[in-house]
């Protein structure tokens, strides 16, 4: 039975005083010499060529010091994710409203501002498209060459016969379920500072989700080399996805070389939301067969999303969609076609879930009505159909060991809240409340999976002379804590203490790869490469002690009875930095768009109660039973499980990203873009499933995303429960809830007369 | 331009703002003090939130002249002789801080509840911090720190 | 934002007679409407009297005879925490509560939130079934204004152009305005009012009603009175007088139907409480 110091405890976070000292500088609190400040110029439509710029009456404005065009990034001035298809400055094709065409730089930021009108610029105007329907019709203007018919990709995949298994099928329900644009709303909006380095390099600070690529990415789109880039990407106000991407950073940088000075810029929230990737829309539409006793025999699914202006994220988010379709159910005829529609409006990327969310909403609410229609409860429906370990997916891969959504079920199952829900349903205070309980289920792939060769990470640590310790990697710290939790794997396993351990990160100049914040991997993967590290560092000492590293022995702070101070200086200056790399394990099998060896699993039941007045639902109590292995930093871990929640309560009740007819966000800022507020937080109840991942360190997974996928089904199951209502699109939001309850009395008022 | 003088994280202070200078400008751009931060400029996220004469107000909806004669606290003024003041270290013991943009507003919301209710009860607080927003915690925590702070009492100024 | 002078008046009297003499000057207070009109660019704040010095004069809440006199620089937390407010208007105590957030409720005095003239103000609609009274003054003297005309459009008032709105007076029965102020927003709190209703009572004076956000001002409920006055209060009669008392649009936060559909059916709880 290992003996835990560290783990699984309460820890003040490493990067949490100067947060709550507010000392902390995040980009767009930093102030050079000579700082001149960048204001964007923005195109007035969606969609139109640029055929020309005029910048000599704004450049003459005073203060003004150049106004930066395309003709300034001297490289490919273009960069993606899936594909390289956009630019850092639009140089000839406006795509979207966000698609700046200049930088105006100057002294300050209001003399930048004043000159932005005066920039004149000529604009062939094309036609424009916000939805897929628009782009898809007949004669529509093709957006990006690459996509003929604005189709970015067309996707699917087979397996058994879905004909023949409709006809086995009982039961068949198909239903299309929406979800719209979401923002990622992180309060820090993008910003960056860039200055240019005597070299005819370029040094940046800008909150990004993987400092190490952006880093490539400028290189090749400025025309630098590699080598005289150098990129700091921590700390971050929140990324959730959103910061994954370059969205500034080319500009900031190509300001900063073409003025010869340090250059700022700084969204403001309308430009943030303006500008920035969302979370794709999807249109779902399933049929799903079972036989009488609920068991899944097909499953035919088409999905349908926009990725907007550029393909960022989008392709691959569509890959993951579809290997979500079927949740972790067990289905022996299935067929899943997917679509990805170039348009005009927000591009798309990764959010929390990366696609997840919305075909869990499809999914996990088939399994809801399923159960009904077969007279079995949402619990046994999924008990019946949920996949185990060692068994296979619907897509015909073996399932890793450290498989636990039948033991996340039964949490949530044996909770409270799920036992006891038919006596609260009673309990109301008004006639006009109604109450109701849902339940959802998910599982969410862990690493970028084999969508990518390989997914690594690398990490360092360095013993000093004075006993403590650096941990050294690439990952920046967005909030989710994984600092934090680096620092405990590294303390537990070499009985460190916590605080003689700090820290380095986010900055390119270490020259540690650990790959993004993002898919739930840091803890895993770049906990993995720390222990790796820190098993080089026992070898190392072992060596230097002439013992084997099992007879290493760890008691009141010392090794073997030596201190950390005196072991290292005698493993000399080369031994005491240690280096260690780990990488994601894939699924056995191939398919073309990827999959996940391993994931994290994660079982909710969402407690409501609708106003049947206003059609308001407030969320009263939510029950999470994550399975994503031990727990290493408790209060990391329960935060995310809390920020998941209330970011699908989001998802499920009032967000969506609208647009007006000429393509500008209706939804431009937070007066019009409603998100959870504190008196909208529900009571939580963590119940952790804690068996461990099989190799994960000291047998942690992932938490950040699968908090954030099962909620909305399970809200609107509750909803469901509450009012007998079945809500297919999202946001559930109370003039749809209230309508449908209006029209349904009225209906049932109508049969009675 | 108008000519200013108030009190500052307990010191005094003076200088010329112009009309349209808002006090968010005046203590991030002219005092470098970035601990406040704007994350919408229009009331709407709480962010911003500084103490006015004992009182949580957004800094980014006061004009910088409007603080003549007043009494400024921000986030920085916050921790006496080195030390965090009890609400800064219940965010801290309650895990209430991921990313930290909200934090400085919050903890400076929570401060002004407290100042003036010692002993908020969950609806009090939820009230007092309705006008702060975080996309990251969930809120849970939050109220828990609050809770914490008003226990150990975190209302000493 | 583009904000060409300040006059910081540090009197009424000096105030009145800038003001007077400079007409194209507008009042600021708390801000907490002007400046967000300002960094939106509005072209018509950009001359400003800043009345905050103003404030212990104006900022009073006193009961005299049957008559409620809130001072016009009075913040909506004040009046919100009041206990003569909280007594003898709930209604009013739970709208000034409702405002914006508790930070906002500091700074913004509530003839500021009328003077904006929101059709979602929060306190319009209880002040309205109130029968309140707007007290200004000019350089030439005192005036007032029955709330009922008050309000003219979206962000259009019945003020004379160089007046300032001193006082609030609202009329108070014996026992007080039993009651309560509803309102529907987007979410919980943090939130503009989507449909809202004060519905009031008191013997002297039976019901009254008001609404929010359902009209281009504020709008008062005589049918709805009507109704319940009759004891008529099933769902039915009440859903058919509000829909003749209210007059709402689409727009970005809600539908008019919604809005009907709402204000029915917040009526028809008012009176089950």
């Amino acid at each position: 039975m290992a003996d835990y110091g560290i783990l699984g405890k309460e820890v003040i976070r490493k990067d949490g005083p100067q947060k709550a000292e507010g000392s902390l500088k995040y980009m767009g609190d930093l102030f050079f010499d000579g700082m001149l400040y960048g204001r964007l110029v923005l195109p007035p439509v969606p969609h139109a060529y640029l055929k020309g710029i005029d910048c000599q009456e704004a450049e003459a404005m005073p203060g003004v010091v150049k106004v930066v065009t395309a003709a300034d990034v001297k490289g490919t001035n273009l960069h993606g994710l899936c594909s390289v298809d956009q630019p850092s400055i639009c140089k000839d094709h406006v795509r979207y409203l966000g698609d700046f065409i200049a930088v105006v730089v100057a002294e300050t930021a209001e003399e930048a501002e004043k000159a932005v009108p005066l920039v004149k610029a000529d604009y062939e105007v094309l036609p424009f498209y916000l939805t897929p329907e628009e782009a898809l019709a007949p004669g529509a203007v093709v957006i990006h060459e690459q996509c003929p018919g604005n189709i970015r990709c067309a996707l699917s995949h087979k397996k058994g016969d879905v004909g023949e298994g409709f006809e086995q099928s009982d039961i068949i329900l198909e239903n299309t379920y929406t979800s719209p644009y979401i923002e990622h709303a992180f309060l820090e909006c993008e910003a960056g500072v860039a200055r240019p380095l005597e070299d005819g390099g370029v040094e940046l600070w800008t909150p990004t989700q993987y400092g190490i690529r952006a880093r490539r990415q400028l290189s090749e789109l400025l025309g630098i080399p590699l080598e005289k880039v150098h990129v700091h990407s921590h700390p971050l106000g929140g990324g959730f996805g959103g910061k994954d991407d370059l969205i500034l950073q080319g500009a900031i940088c190509a300001c900063a070389l073409a003025c010869g000075k340090p250059v700022k810029i700084v969204l403001n929230r309308e430009e943030s939301f303006l500008l920035g990737p969302k979370r794709i829309p999807a249109k779902i539409t399933m049929k799903t067969g079972v036989d009488k006793s609920g068991k899944l025999i097909a499953q035919k699914v088409f999905v349908e999303t926009t990725s907007g202006a550029y393909d960022a994220y989008s392709t691959a988010i569509l890959c993951s969609m579809l290997e979500n379709v079927c949740g972790v159910y067990k289905v022996p005829n299935f067929e899943a076609e997917g679509r990805n529609v170039v348009t005009n409006n927000a591009y798309t990327t990764a959010m929390r879930g990366f696609g997840n969310n919305q075909v869990n909403f499809a999914i996990e609410s088939q399994m809801n009505i399923l159960a009904e229609k077969a007279g079995i409860s949402p619990y046994e429906i999924r008990k019946i159909n949920a996949a185990k370990a060692g068994e296979r997916t619907a897509y015909g891969q073996k399932i890793s060991p450290s498989f636990y959504s039948e033991k996340a079920l039964d949490t949530a199952e044996s909770s409270d809240l799920w036992q006891h829900r038919e006596e609260w349903k009673k309990g109301a205070e008004h006639p006009w409340i109604r109450r109701g309980v849902g339940m959802a289920l998910c599982q969410q792939g862990i690493g970028i999976g084999s969508v990518i060769p390989v997914d690594a990470s690398h990490a360092e640590l360095v013993l000093h002379e004075d006993g403590s310790l650096t941990v050294k990697f690439g990952n920046e710290d967005m909030g989710q804590g994984c600092i934090t939790t680096l620092c405990m794997i590294a303390s537990e396993s070499l009985k460190i203490p916590y605080d003689r351990i700090d820290y380095v990160c986010g900055d390119t100049d270490a020259e540690l790869d650990s790959g993004p914040i993002t898919a739930s991997r840091t803890t895993y993967i770049t906990g993995r490469a720390v222990l790796i590290a820190a098993e080089k560092l026992k070898k190392a000492m072992a060596d230097v002690l002439g013992i084997r590293k099992e007879d290493l022995s760890f008691e009141d702070g010392k090794v073997n009875g030596y201190t950390y101070q005196q072991l290292a200086v005698m493993l000399g200056p080369d031994d005491c930095t240690q280096n260690g790399g780990a990488s994601f394990r894939n699924p056995d099998i191939e398919i073309e768009f990827g999959l996940h060896y391993m994931t994290s699993q994660l079982a909710q039941v969402s407690a409501v109660e609708v106003d049947t007045l206003t059609g308001q639902t407030k969320v009263v109590e939510t029950v999470t039973a994550p399975a994503s292995g031990k727990i290493i930093n408790k209060l990391g871990y329960e935060g995310q499980c809390e920020g998941g929640i209330v970011m699908s309560q989001g998802n499920a009740l009032y967000e969506k990203y609208r647009t007006k007819q000429d393509g500008f966000p209706l939804t431009k800022n937070f007066q019009t873009y409603m998100l959870p507020t504190i008196s909208e937080a529900p009571k939580i109840t963590i119940l952790p499933v804690e068996d461990p991942e099989e190799d994960g360190p000291f047998g942690a997974r992932g938490i950040g995303e699968p908090t954030s996928v099962p909620g909305t089904a399970a809200i609107a199951a509750a909803i469901y429960d509450a009012v007998g209502i079945r809500f297919c699109d999202l946001p559930c939001d109370q003039e749809t809830v209230l309508m449908a309850i209006a029209e349904k009395e009225a209906e049932r008022e109508g049969a009675a007369d | 331009m108008k000519h200013i003088s108030f009190v500052l994280n307990h010191e005094k202070v003076e200088l010329d703002v112009a009309a349209n200078e808002r006090l968010l400008d005046v203590i991030r751009g002219r005092f470098h003090l970035t601990g406040t931060k704007e994350a919408c400029g229009q009331g709407e996220c709480g962010a911003c939130t500084i103490l006015l004469n004992g009182e949580a107000v957004h800094s980014c909806l006061m004009l910088a002249y409007q603080a003549d004669g007043a009494d400024i606290v921000t986030i920085e003024g916050l921790a006496k002789d080195g030390e965090l003041d009890a609400v800064q270290q219940a965010f801290l013991e309650a895990g209430a801080i991921q990313c930290g943009y909200c934090t400085p507003g919050m903890i400076m919301s929570a401060k002004g509840l407290l100042l003036a209710n010692p002993h908020p009860t969950a609806d009090e607080i939820k009230e007092a911090l309705s006008g702060n927003l975080c996309r990251c915690t969930g809120y849970v925590k939050i109220q828990q720190a609050v809770e914490l702070a008003a226990e150990k009492g975190g209302s000493r100024s | 934002m583009r904000i060409d002078d300040v006059y910081i008046a540090d009197s009424l009297e000096k105030a009145l007679s800038f003001k007077h003499d400079h007409p194209d000057y507008r009042w600021i207070c708390g801000g907490t409407d002007v400046v967000p009109a300002l960094r939106d660019g509005s072209p018509v704040y950009q001359k400003l009297i800043d009345i905050n010095q103003l404030r212990p004069s104006l900022d009073y809440i006193r009961q005299d005879g049957g008559v409620l006199r809130i001072g016009a620089l009075t913040e909506h937390k004040k009046i919100a925490l009041n206990e003569v407010v909280r007594t003898v208007f709930p209604a009013l105590a739970k709208a000034c509560g409702s405002v914006g957030s508790a930070q906002i409720r500091v700074r913004a005095s509530l003839a500021g939130n009328l003077a904006n003239a929101s059709p979602a103000a929060d306190s319009a609609p209880a002040l309205l079934a109130a029968e309140a009274v707007i007290q200004y003054q000019t350089a030439q003297g005192k005036g007032s204004i029955p709330i009922a005309e008050f309000f003219l459009g979206p962000r259009r008032i019945s003020l004379p152009a160089d007046g300032l709105i001193t006082e609030i007076a609202i009329p108070v029965p014996k026992d007080g305005w039993k009651g309560d102020y509803y309102k529907v927003g987007a979410r919980a709190a943090l939130t503009i009012a989507i449909a809202s209703a004060a519905v009031l009572y008191s013997e002297e004076t039976g019901y009254r009603a008001a609404f929010g956000s359902v009209g281009p001002t504020v709008l008062p409920g005589p049918e709805t009175k009507k109704v319940l006055d009759e004891g008529r209060t099933d769902r039915k009669s009440i859903s058919e007088a509000v829909r003749k008392d209210v007059r709402p649009i689409d727009d970005v936060r809600a539908s008019a139907e919604y809005r009907r559909l709402v204000c029915s059916n917040l009526v028809w709880m008012a009176v089950q409480q």
